[in-house]
């Protein structure tokens, strides 16, 4: 109390003095600390960076700022100082974006991790969705493929996307993307789901300024109904006024050298190998009864004694080529910021790689103090080679359409015309391949200061993009001898306004008062055209034109639209910066549901402590604790789902209930007149509604040391429910099934991220070490018809286990001699297989029993199991900064442990042995030589690896199916620890020697991406590419090593 | 106070410039719906369209209607097919590639979306229509084609749910806390209470029609639905203890289809080939409810010698250019053949001839010609063996009716009306008038045998072994105790039961899937 009765005392002498405070740059600084010395009253900058303070009068005011280093001014004799802050080098607390407004880190009262321009600026990426998993805690970077650009998925928090009719590659909960203030859902892209493009490859790594990462649901809750996921705040470089322009040149060039590869044999091993496996398993008569396939046979046919190295065809040393070149400049009433991009990467598969070029444009304009507008243009060209090719509409997965599947990889022996060879690189000369893509957005912002602390604000954004796809597939390379053409395009328009008012304003020196109020209408259209066609004529045309008969032609149009309009308001306070207090409430409403359950409410709330600043705490700070606050929070988000008519009961046009085939016949019509029915694949559903997220919060932040260790702790619990999930409908309805809110999922956990600055601040070697670990435990909690287990063909749900589990065979044993073998007591019968099965030989895998009966087959064996699950335990990064004078090294990593994954490669592969048939023979041998397999009485008893691997035929008694997909032998543990990025290079700042060539700035750099990775499992190449279920990708697309040279250029 | 002006106004302006609701209404224009699609007399016919092809879908699917309807009649085709051995051999229904026949789904399809038109044009308003006529008609049809598909369930399955209310949300069909709306199977009588409601229903709004109408026979009118309430009503009475009030019905209603349908019999005596085929393809004087099969309509399909096609499960080589797997033949020592041969009236029958092929001459190789009526298929036409059926899928032609009438006449000890029936159906195929005993069983035997060589192939056998409690004479595995439990039923599909625990399984199958 005593700090506060000292103004009173000291009256008598006091004087009102006025000041500015600004950055180095001139800009005002708004929230800046003024203390008198001594005293201890003191007050906050407004919004225009000013302040006035009654001050004794020979007051020394002590005014500082996160951020910048603290001064102390000297008022005697003044009446008004204009104080300039230096910024600090070592900057811990930065401002933060939360949607429509930014505070500080230390102002903060949710959890949100920031990444920097500074900690991605010189890391060669395309995307940086590759990189937040290694910069920010709680957030994994999904990896797909290691194509420059291809589709990848970020995850905050746990996954949520659970489906009856999972598509593993695409069942990841998306964030929210805000990009310079226009926010998009991936459930807005229609066309994310015909290319393989990244959402933030449109965005050049360059021109990002600053990503914030909103993970709680308070820090979410301005965008209410699509903050389920998270929110991922991008901001992007723009203009500032500066007494010249500034030019920024960096460019960089890098290559990838071929990566490992799956051993295959080539040629005459690659008999060798196979002939023995027939002279070991099979025998005397079948090995000579024409059997073996003639392929084998045969060596002197010319068809089947070739050595084909398909892997030398496919793969090359990829090579990436990036420049990017920007200015800025202009007065302080107007300024701008112009950059262009430009990216090359040739993939490491012949004929894969992406293309792009980005043009971002900001002109900031203010007339007086009131006003401000800032403009924004943004064009994308984009330019994805992908192989093979897709030319059809739908969803696309590059790794399907990839020719280089170690496992799906045809015999060496084969005989193979250059033409083929042609094709199957996908480079045929007449191959027409293209997908690209042209995005432009336009943004204005006006802001207009209606009265102190208020201001009006108006976005609007106008975002158009359009890809086509144009394919032409050539008479020589289709077994028909026709020609087929196709030309896909898929447009999106998207408008958006956003009006709100933001007040932020400070009473009676202690009161912090911030609020926002608005409204948001969002709009989305899509156009799609399809056309294709199949006839004869000439290679050299690769359009649709006349040449095609119109029955050749086939093609469809297709408009939907969506809307989305919200009202929300946030409301903050806080008393002298230590108790903070903040409530959010959203109210949204979407076309696509209907209108009963078209609206829905998301409020949330906020509050932090910051001890570090109470009187109490004094003593101990100063020792050692520089911040200290604890933040708890509790919210309601949302997330809608991406069909826009979801709702509706369709009716399906042209329906002629043949069930036959019928060759060209169109049966659509019944007595002549054509059929409409509903569509029973999909009911109409208009109480279909938003999929809704609970989410409590707790957290601390604790700066020691003179900050030089930060150490940040959440711990959450997010239940999302009402989620939408396939409901099979009684056989009385009609209907197969449709999806209903109807289920519920739970992640909680707990994040921990410890920076620290390992020197003190004198030494002139900076090291800083950021470690980041986070558990997320992922349970499902609810599913239809009371919790029933959900069982699909491969994978289930059962409440209060993770998501996507696994059904499978359990291994037992190897089986060694047919002794092993329990015996039915009853009938005396050992366990065998169901019918189609072969007879159980030594080698075989023998699964468990789990209904007793003694019998081997799916309907009672085959079962969802509980003891695997793809979702990791915990995850994290590690990285280093290193700085000494203008050299730094930089160093990114991260790591999961804890998940099961499945070894579909080695399966795929090994399947074509027990299966019947040729397919052993007429596919590649791959070495497996790292891996032991049963070969002899003894071998299973002793822990082999593998089932015996020999060619089924019908001497061996047929297939016993004993490589199937679905058994515990290929579960490998998902284990890894990657480092992302190592990079370094050396600055030269403006005062060295540069400036005598007239620049301000040089940087020479050098970064390998993907260098090194640890992982648990020898079995499958890469444990970080695994789909949702935990399948590995065996497509053969390995994210290789880019090891890139670049320099940076200011003048 | 200026400043609290200022914001009143922009807070309104900010909640009304927006909030515009119907920026929330986006009516899609790549689909039709519910709530745009009934507005005129078009669109309800191709609704109607689409009902009677999800019947014909769900009738034909896997060729079902043979396993249904004919196989387990077990009277001419031995058909030797590995699933078809599933019925014939062992009685057991379990085909383990074939569960669609064990599942109701597509014929809910029908009868659901037939329902769901009889909702909305009842409700649409008159001028909507060419005429009140139409749309009395396209109820009546509706109506038909909801009668049928009941009618049809009740004579697989016994004993299935009933479903009255129009579906068109999953809201119906999933409780609030997300547990499926179970609604149990309904007691066979009602099943048939509200098939036979339909089928007054769809003859109350129909017209009778005349041979020659572009949709005679292959869409409802007024005597296809005197047809269906006939069959309904006798299925009804056998299965309600001789229901006396039912068999009258089923009389009254047959003799209003002899009298008033336009129909006529064919008389293979005089038109032999020529009158089988015109019967065959259908649209004939003789048909009353066919489903449409013609290439000229685009609504045919590519013949197969596939055991999933009913062509491939009656006809061998050299229909086909290669003997089907499992191709069917005549064994003499089946219960058609017996009788066919034995039975000195069938001695000159002249079905022997014009029915089958070879049927006299090599019963090895014989087989049915009911869907052997074909045009080439003009896009291969090199190949003379790809051929679109022409052969309608009969349901119901006056022979039947005489026949049904008959055995109504039986079991109403009528013997005289009965014989005359009979006879009628006969003397068409040259077999002599009937002679025999005209005891009640004597009868029954007589009209059964007519029914199986007169509606071979049509699906009919089976269910009249059913209808006419005829089963110990040439069905070997079937037996008092299996009867007892309703085993002549077909079994519930497993997944059904699983989505619906409310379905009990018919007891003869309880614990044998």
């Amino acid at each position: 109390m005593s700090l506060f009765l000292l103004p009173a005392m000291v009256l008598a002498q006091t004087k009102t003095i006025t000041g500015v405070v600004k950055d180095e740059d001139g800009s005002t600084l708004p929230g800046a600390n003024i203390i008198v010395k001594g005293v201890g009253t003191g007050t906050i900058s407004d919004t225009k960076g000013e302040f006035s303070l009654k001050v004794p009068e020979d007051a020394t005011l002590i005014i500082s700022f996160i951020g910048y280093d603290q001064q102390e001014v000297s008022v005697k004799g003044k009446l008004h100082v204009e104080i300039t802050m230096v910024k600090q080098e070592n900057v811990l607390d930065e401002v933060v974006s939360i949607g429509y407004q930014a505070v500080h880190e230390s102002d903060l009262t949710a959890s949100v991790s920031s990444i920097s321009s500074k900690e991605i600026e010189s890391i060669p990426v395309v995307s940086v969705s590759q990189l937040i998993g290694s910069l920010a805690t709680g957030v994994q970077s999904v990896q797909q493929s290691g194509l420059a650009g291809a589709r990848g998925s970020i995850v905050i928090r746990g996954n949520t996307s659970i489906s009856g009719n999972l598509d593993p590659d695409m069942a990841y909960s998306s964030p929210l993307y805000v990009i310079d203030g226009v926010q998009t859902s991936l459930e807005d892209l229609a066309g994310y789901n015909v290319s393989n493009i990244d959402y933030l490859s449109s965005l050049n790594p360059d021109d990002i300024e600053r990503i914030d990462i909103l993970k709680d649901a308070s820090a979410a809750a301005i965008y209410g109904s699509r903050g389920a996921n998270g929110v991922i705040i991008i901001e992007t470089k723009k203009g500032k006024a500066l007494s010249k322009p500034e030019f920024n040149i960096s460019a960089n060039f890098g290559f990838q050298p071929i990566p490992p590869l799956v051993p295959i044999y080539v040629g005459t091993s690659e008999r060798n190998r196979k002939m023995d496996m027939v002279h070991k398993w099979w025998q005397l008569p079948y090995q000579q009864d024409g059997t073996v396939p003639i392929m084998l046979t045969d060596s002197l046919n010319p068809a089947f004694n070739n050595n084909v190295d398909y892997q030398g065809l496919f793969y090359q040393v990829g090579k990436t080529q990036k420049v990017n070149a920007s200015m800025r400049g202009g007065a302080k009433a107007s300024n701008y910021r112009l950059s262009v991009g430009f990216d090359n990467s040739e993939g490491i598969v012949v004929n894969t790689g992406f293309k792009r070029i980005t043009l971002t444009s900001s002109i900031n304009s203010s007339i007086g103090k009131r006003f401000e507008n800032q403009f924004l243009a943004k064009l994308l060209y984009t330019d994805q080679a992908t192989g093979k090719g897709n030319p059809w509409q739908g969803s696309f997965n590059l790794n399907s359409t990839l020719p280089v599947n170690p496992s799906r990889l045809p015999s060496s022996l084969f005989y193979v015309s250059d033409e083929q060879i042609q094709s199957l690189k996908g480079e045929l000369e007449d191959k027409m391949n293209t997908d690209r893509t042209v995005q432009s957005v336009f943004s204005d912002f006006i802001r207009i200061s209606l009265f102190k602390g208020m201001t009006l604000n108006w976005q609007g954004a106008f975002t158009f993009s359009s890809n086509k796809k144009n394919f032409y597939e050539p008479s020589t390379v289709r077994p028909e001898g026709d020609g087929f053409a196709s030309y896909a395009m898929y447009n999106r328009m998207n408008p958006t306004s956003d009006l709100y008012l933001s007040y932020i304003n400070t009473f009676k020196e202690a009161h912090n008062v911030s609020a926002i109020l608005g409204t948001r209408a969002d709009y989305n259209q899509y156009e799609s055209m399809y056309i294709n066609a199949i006839g004869y004529g000439s290679d050299a045309i690769k359009v649709i034109n006349s040449r095609y008969q119109k029955d050749e032609i086939g093609g469809s149009t297709n408009i939907t639209e969506n809307s989305l309009l919200s009202f929300y308001f946030r409301g903050s306070y806080d008393y002298r910066r230590k108790y903070y207090l903040s409530l959010t409430y959203s109210r949204d409403g979407s076309s696509r549901f209907g209108p009963d359950v078209r609206w829905a409410d998301f409020p949330s709330f906020s509050t932090a402590w910051v001890i570090s600043r109470e009187p109490f705490m004094q003593s101990l700070t100063s020792n050692f604790i520089d911040f200290l606050r604890v933040r708890f929070s509790w919210g309601i988000n949302g997330k809608q789902f991406a069909e826009n008519y979801l709702r509706y009961g369709a009716y399906s046009l042209g329906y002629g209930g043949n069930p036959y085939w019928s060759n060209q016949m169109d049966v659509s019509s019944y007595a002549g007149t054509t059929g409409v029915v509903p569509n029973y694949s999909a009911i109409g559903n208009d109480k279909l509604s938003w999929e809704n997220t609970t989410q409590w919060n707790i957290g601390a932040d604790l700066d020691m040391f003179d900050r030089r260790v930060n150490i940040t702790f959440d711990a959450y619990h997010k239940l999302t429910d009402q989620l939408l999930f396939n409901v099979n409908f009684p056989a009385y309805s009609g209907y197969n099934s449709a999806r209903a809110n109807v289920a519920g999922i739970l992640n909680y956990g707990w994040e921990a991220q410890v920076t620290g600055r390992i020197l003190p601040p004198t030494s002139p070697l900076r090291i800083d070490v950021t470690v980041g670990v986070f558990q997320n435990k992922n349970y499902v909690s609810k599913l239809p018809n009371g919790d029933r287990d959900y069982i699909a063909s491969n994978y289930g749900y059962v409440v209060g286990r993770p998501i996507n589990l696994y059904k499978m065979f359990i291994l037992d044993y190897i089986i060694d001699d047919l002794d092993q073998l329990p015996v039915n007591p009853y009938t005396g019968i050992p366990l065998h297989g169901k019918s189609a099965w072969a007879a159980i030989r030594p080698g075989f895998p023998i699964w468990k029993d789990l209904n007793g009966d003694y019998l081997l087959n799916e309907t009672h064996d085959y079962k969802l199991t509980l003891d695997y699950s793809p979702v990791p335990d915990i995850m994290g990064n590690f990285n280093i900064n290193m700085m000494f004078k203008g050299f730094y090294f930089q160093m990114y990593s991260q790591f999961s442990f804890g998940a099961d994954i499945k070894n579909t490669i080695h399966q795929s592969y090994m399947d074509y042995y027990d299966r019947g048939g040729t397919g052993w023979a007429t596919n590649g041998l791959v070495d497996l030589s790292d891996f032991t397999f049963w070969e002899k009485p003894g071998d299973g008893a002793a822990g082999v690896r593998y089932p015996a691997m020999y060619p089924t035929s019908a001497g061996t008694g047929g297939p016993w199916y004993g490589f199937r997909g679905n058994q515990t032998l290929w579960m490998e543990s998902g284990d890894f620890w990657k480092i992302s990025n190592i990079s370094m290079g050396y600055t030269f700042e403006k005062n060295s020697i540069i400036k005598k060539i007239g620049l301000k700035r040089l940087r020479l750099y050098s970064s390998i991406l993907n260098p090194w990775q640890w992982q648990k499992s020898d079995a499958v190449p890469d444990a970080s590419l695994v789909n949702a279920k935990g399948e590995a990708y065996g497509n053969g697309y390995p994210v290789a090593k880019t090891i890139t040279f670049g320099i940076d250029v200011r003048f | 106070m200026k400043k609290i002006f200022l914001i009143i106004i922009i807070v309104s302006g900010l909640l009304t410039t927006q909030s515009c609701s119907d920026f929330l209404e986006r009516e899609p224009i790549n689909i039709t719906h519910p709530d745009v699609f009934w507005v005129n007399q078009s669109n309800a016919e191709q609704a109607l369209a689409g009902a009677y092809a999800h019947f014909k879908y769900a009738y034909l699917y896997q060729s079902n209607f043979l396993f249904w309807g004919e196989f387990t009649g077990m009277t001419f085709m031995n058909s030797r097919n590995w699933i078809v051995n599933y019925i014939e051999g062992s009685g057991n229904y379990n085909l383990p590639y074939r569960g669609g026949t064990r599942n109701w789904k597509n014929f809910y399809r029908a009868a659901n979306w037939a329902l769901t038109i009889e909702h909305y044009v009842e409700n649409m308003d008159d001028d909507m229509f060419d005429s009140v006529e139409d749309k009395k008609r396209i109820i009546g049809e509706a109506a038909f084609v909801r009668g049928l598909t009941y009618f049809t369930m009740a004579k697989i399955w016994g004993d299935v749910p009933i479903i009255k209310d129009v579906i068109e949300s999953s809201d119906q069909l999933i409780t609030d806390d997300g547990y499926i709306v179970e609604i149990p199977r309904s007691p066979e009588l009602e099943v048939l209470d509200f098939a036979l409601e339909a089928a007054n229903k769809a003859i109350d709004n129909l017209e009778y029609s005349t041979p020659g109408d572009a949709r005679w026979a292959i869409t409802a009118n007024k005597a296809s639905a005197e047809a269906l309430k006939a069959h309904i009503a006798l299925w009804y009475a056998s299965r309600d203890n001789d229901n006396q009030q039912m068999i009258q019905t089923c009389i009254d209603a047959a003799t209003s289809v002899i009298q008033n349908g336009n129909v006529r019999l064919i008389d293979y005596v005089a038109d032999t080939t020529t009158g089988f085929n015109r019967m065959c393809e259908g649209q004939s004087e003789t048909g009353l409810f066919e489903i449409n099969i013609s290439s000229e309509m685009n609504e045919s399909f590519r013949v197969s010698r596939a055991d999933s096609y009913h062509t491939g499960l009656t006809m061998s080589k050299p229909f086909f250019q290669y003997k089907p797997g499992g191709r069917p033949e005549m064994d003499p020592n089946w219960y058609g053949n017996e009788f066919m041969n034995n039975d000195p009236d069938y001695a000159n029958d002249i079905r022997r001839k014009i029915f089958f092929y070879n049927y006299d001459e090599d019963w090895r190789n014989a087989y049915l010609l009911k869907y052997s009526q074909t045009s080439p298929d003009p896009d291969a036409e090199s190949n003379p063996y790809a051929r679109f059926s022409e052969s309608n899928i009969l349901i119901f032609r006056l022979a039947d009716i005489y026949l049904l009438r008959a055995e109504a006449y039986a079991k109403l000890g009528d013997a005289g009306n009965a014989v005359q029936d009979l006879n009628m159906v006969r003397s068409k195929a040259g077999v002599p008038g009937y002679t025999g005993a005209t005891d009640r069983q004597a009868l029954i035997r007589a009209i059964f045998n007519e029914r199986a060589i007169e509606l071979v192939g049509e699906g009919q056998s089976g269910f009249d072994r059913i209808r006419m409690d005829y089963f110990y004479d040439g069905v070997g595995w079937m037996n008092s105790s299996r009867i007892q439990k309703k085993g002549y039923f077909w079994p519930v599909d497993p997944s059904i039961i699983s989505v619906n625990p409310a379905i009990e399984q018919t007891e003869f199958w309880r614990g044998k899937l």
